[in-house]
């Protein structure tokens, strides 16, 4: 089974991937909350480096690309991968919660608080277990009738089944907006 | 699974005969219950402020209660889970603004990682999860207008 703390590292580093992409993909408001979650993932993803480091392990370096669940053409789709991006991140910490070790611990249950409320900011919909398996925002009602919203088909799937994902071949037009 | 809880306080002399200690797991449980209570409690004096808001705080509670029962499920059987008299009935008297059901949640969010340290990783996941509500929550209800 894999490391919860290397999967969590992955999942940083996709998350950094896809806020690359969400960057340019947004402009305003938008893009500056995309730049701020941006530097917040960055650094998270190198305190997990650290712990790793720190456990005497290799923190995994990012995949050369990332496959993205859908296209992002619009600030709608991009504001969809956020929300995709920190429910997904919230399931990683989530297992990583459950480490032996409380420091991780700890870590992990700061780390689910910021990236629930950071997907909260991108849409404003709120479940009562966020991470959790059949959690997904689309199926909650919403509490406040606030501003990034779109059309709701968003996500059926789990937050698993849906994240950016490692990919080994290259992926045209997604390279885009990476940087 | 650290088993370094219990920071029994040293009885003076003559304790009877304690009866078996209590699971650390139980008695952390306990208290979870029991402060999850509280909220709801809490809640429904901040439904009394005026009939939108309490529509508006509608869902917040419910995702408290469900809170609640996710707790109690990892009660082990036989455990009496809820030992607390019911608050809700005689304080439920006077009304509590937004402000302090946001501080409630932000506390609550606050306490969630040191309460996972010695939870088992079950317990721990939960707690993780819903510590990520009450966050939310907290942010949710700077939204709302009383």
């Amino acid at each position: 089974m894999a490391d919860p703390l290397a999967k969590a590292l992955a999942a940083e580093h996709a998350a950094v991937y896809a806020y690359g992409v969400i960057g340019a993909k947004t402009t305003g408001k938008l893009r500056v909350k995309a730049t701020t979650s941006f530097d917040a993932h960055r650094a998270r993803r190198d305190q997990l480096r650290a712990l790793i480091v720190q456990q005497g392990g290799r923190p995994a370096e990012p995949a050369p690309t990332y496959q993205l669940p859908f296209v992002v053409a619009t600030p709608s789709d991009a504001v969809r991968l956020a929300v995709l991006v920190e429910q997904r991140l919230v399931t990683a910490y989530l297992e990583l919660a459950a480490d032996e070790d409380a420091s991780v611990r700890r870590v992990a249950a700061l780390a689910a608080q910021e990236c629930a409320t950071r997907g909260y900011g991108w849409r404003p919909e709120a479940v009562a277990f966020p991470g959790m398996p059949g959690q997904t925002a689309a199926s909650a009602p919403t509490d406040a009738g606030a501003d990034a919203s779109e059309d709701a088909d968003a996500g059926d799937g789990v937050a698993e089944t849906t994240g950016v994902t490692e990919t080994p071949v290259p992926l045209e037009g997604a390279s885009a907006g990476a940087e | 699974m650290a088993g370094l809880i219990v920071s029994g306080c040293t009885s003076r002399s003559e304790e009877p005969a304690a009866p078996r200690p209590k699971d650390p797991q139980v008695v952390l449980l306990t208290s979870l219950i029991e402060a999850k209570e509280q909220m709801i409690a809490l809640y429904d004096r901040g439904a009394l402020a005026g009939a939108d808001l309490a529509t508006a705080l509608g869902p917040f509670k419910q995702r408290h209660a469900a809170h609640l029962a996710a707790f109690k499920k990892l009660m082990p059987p036989g455990e009496s889970s809820s030992p607390s008299p019911s608050p809700t009935a005689s304080a439920a008297a006077s009304p509590v603004s937004l402000a302090k059901l946001r501080d409630a949640e932000r506390r609550a969010a606050a306490g969630r990682a040191k309460q996972m340290a010695h939870a088992s990783p079950a317990l721990a996941q939960l707690l993780a999860s819903v510590g990520a509500c009450e966050a939310v929550h907290a942010m949710a209800l700077g939204v709302l207008r009383g």
